[in-house]
């Protein structure tokens, strides 16, 4: 009872200050007119706004970038697991770099470094920088995966005769799959957040265009609210797809190690 | 058969080093000969500090890095003192507080940084910190915190942008921590007559804290990192001083390496740390 008392109480100065708070901005909310953004609607027909196509171009870079950091995370990873030792001590020193240095000041390298010298567009750049960042946690990810399985399997896949390749390809991965898929899901989920980020070079992803509309129509808070508001959309459905996901797979191991044995 | 043979160092490996080497050698040559690029060493390095009429003078990026240091100092400890707020509200009993906690992760954690930060500035910069004055004084204190006090309300805004960001990381690791303490423990205060803030205070956090210093570590690196976020808001932190520097001796690579490497021996060590902290298995209040 004290409780539910304490809870109403906290709520509602929570909402009074919040009501304070926009009241004392004094901001003339114009809610109606960032619609138009998003989609128009028009006597033939619909036609996708400019922020829409935006969040084409994030998700674009997204999936891109997704494709690269697995590719790249499978490389690091499989260099990490590698006997010869040039090869580990390359990509771990690779990851440390990666790792250790903020993604702004590597997209700012390679784009104002490489993209004259390799000839990259802004676009291309944004996709290899976010690519590279994340590869170094999908790497982590394959690692912790292939340490997951246990060892009797890779050993019992050597004593047939398969290569390391092949017991990777053939034993290991099928098994881990399940496993990692989630996570890897999750990457997704931080690559479109990071994203937003080649906006400081120009690429007219969502973040981008909002602040391009911005300063042509002074719409401040109700365009950074309703982007951020479709960021959150995304990264708050995708996480939650992922925890049920999580959940699935667990049952079914469990259920099938109940089954074994 | 014999377990696979400790790695050791093969012909191999010196190829593949050679390859490396030669790679290395082969964009600097590109850069140097085919871009016909100036490496402009010395002049990046007075931008460090120079040596004049009046003495040694810290330049552009010097007072970025100590730009950085401050903010990082100032947004640490109001992320840690927040966080650690909202991972306990997390945890009440008290429904409205927990959502209050939940909701405010829940919003800033599903967020881009930049997003946040550009919403966030906005309120800030308009409303919370005056620009200008703000009336720090110029104790010692204030010096040593915000460096030239009458002008630091940049500073300020950017310290709390990436203080609020933040604190929602921390509320969630220490709400993890302190869900993770057992509740025997919590039950067996109660027995002893302890109350309530007596149970948090002697009891959970001790335990939960502990457990929570290695992930919190790696949460440091994140900030250390997101700090040069902050330099598209016009804070003059070491991106934004290596930039700067940049534009005005008109050559990119070498501040920006500069400013990568500031950055890597600050987190470098720091991930070090967090490795080492991976618990051994087993000790009394620690995590498993």
């Amino acid at each position: 009872m004290r409780s539910r008392l304490l809870s109403f109480l906290v709520f509602a100065a929570g909402a009074l200050l919040l009501y304070q708070g926009v009241v004392a901005l004094d901001y003339n909310w114009q809610w109606h007119r960032i619609w138009r953004y998003f989609i128009r609607v028009r006597s033939d027909g619909w036609q996708v706004g400019p922020l829409l196509s935006g969040l084409a171009v994030t998700m674009k870079i997204s999936v891109l970038a997704l494709l690269l950091s697995v590719v790249g995370g499978l490389v690091l990873a499989a260099m990490q697991e590698a006997r010869m030792r040039s090869l580990r001590w390359l990509a771990r020193s690779f990851i440390e770099a990666i790792r250790c240095t903020p993604q702004l000041v590597q997209l700012y390298i390679l784009y104002f470094m490489f993209s004259s010298m390799l000839g990259l567009s802004a676009f291309a750049a944004g996709v290899i920088s976010l690519g590279v960042f994340e590869a170094v946690f999908a790497a982590e990810i394959f690692r912790s995966g292939y340490r997951a399985c246990p060892s009797g399997q890779r050993e019992a896949a050597r004593s047939l005769g398969l290569g390391s390749l092949a017991t990777a390809r053939l034993v290991v991965f099928p098994q881990i799959l399940p496993l990692i898929l989630p996570s890897l899901a999750n990457l997704l989920v931080n690559l479109i957040k990071h994203s937003a980020i080649v906006t400081v070079i120009a690429v007219p992803d969502m973040t981008d265009i909002a602040r391009n509309l911005i300063a042509d129509t002074f719409l401040v808070l109700e365009l950074w609210l309703a982007i951020a508001v479709v960021y959150w959309v995304i990264s708050y459905a995708g996480t939650s797809v992922i925890r049920v996901w999580e959940k699935a797979t667990l049952a079914r191991i469990s259920a099938r190690s109940r089954a074994a044995a | 058969m014999k377990a696979p043979s400790q790695p050791s160092w093969h012909l191999a490996d010196t190829l593949v080093a050679a390859a490396v080497l030669l790679a290395v050698l082969a964009v600097f040559w590109q850069i140097t000969y085919n871009l016909e690029y100036d490496w402009e060493w010395s002049r990046t390095v007075s931008y460090i500090a120079s040596y004049g009429e009046d003495g040694l003078r810290s330049g552009l990026i010097a007072d970025g890095f100590i730009t950085m240091v401050r903010l990082l100092v100032l947004a640490g400890i109001g992320a840690a003192l927040l966080g650690v707020a909202l991972g306990i509200a997390g945890n009440s009993r008290i429904a409205g507080l927990r959502l209050l906690s939940a909701g405010y992760v829940e919003f800033v954690r599903n967020q881009p940084l930049l997003v946040f930060l550009f919403v966030f500035y906005y309120f800030i910069s308009d409303r919370i910190v005056p620009q200008g004055d703000l009336g720090l004084g110029d104790g010692f204190v204030a010096q040593v915190l915000f460096g030239d006090t009458s002008r630091a309300s940049a500073l300020v805004s950017g310290a709390l942008c990436l203080m609020f960001y933040e604190a929602a990381f921390v509320a969630e690791i220490v709400r993890g921590g302190i869900q993770s303490v057992d509740s025997g423990v919590v039950e067996g205060g109660r027995a002893l007559g302890l109350r309530k803030l007596q149970i948090l205070r002697l009891i959970v956090l001790p335990i939960a804290l502990r457990r929570t210093v290695p992930p919190l570590v790696s949460q440091t690196v994140l900030l250390v990192k997101n700090s040069s976020v902050i330099s598209v808001i016009s804070v003059q932190e070491l991106t934004f001083a290596a930039l700067e520097t940049a534009n005005s001796i008109d050559t990119f690579f070498e501040p920006l390496l500069l400013a990568a490497f500031l950055y890597f021996i600050i987190c470098w060590p720091l991930t070090v740390i967090a490795g080492r902290m991976e618990l051994p298995a087993g000790q009394p209040g620690l995590a498993r």
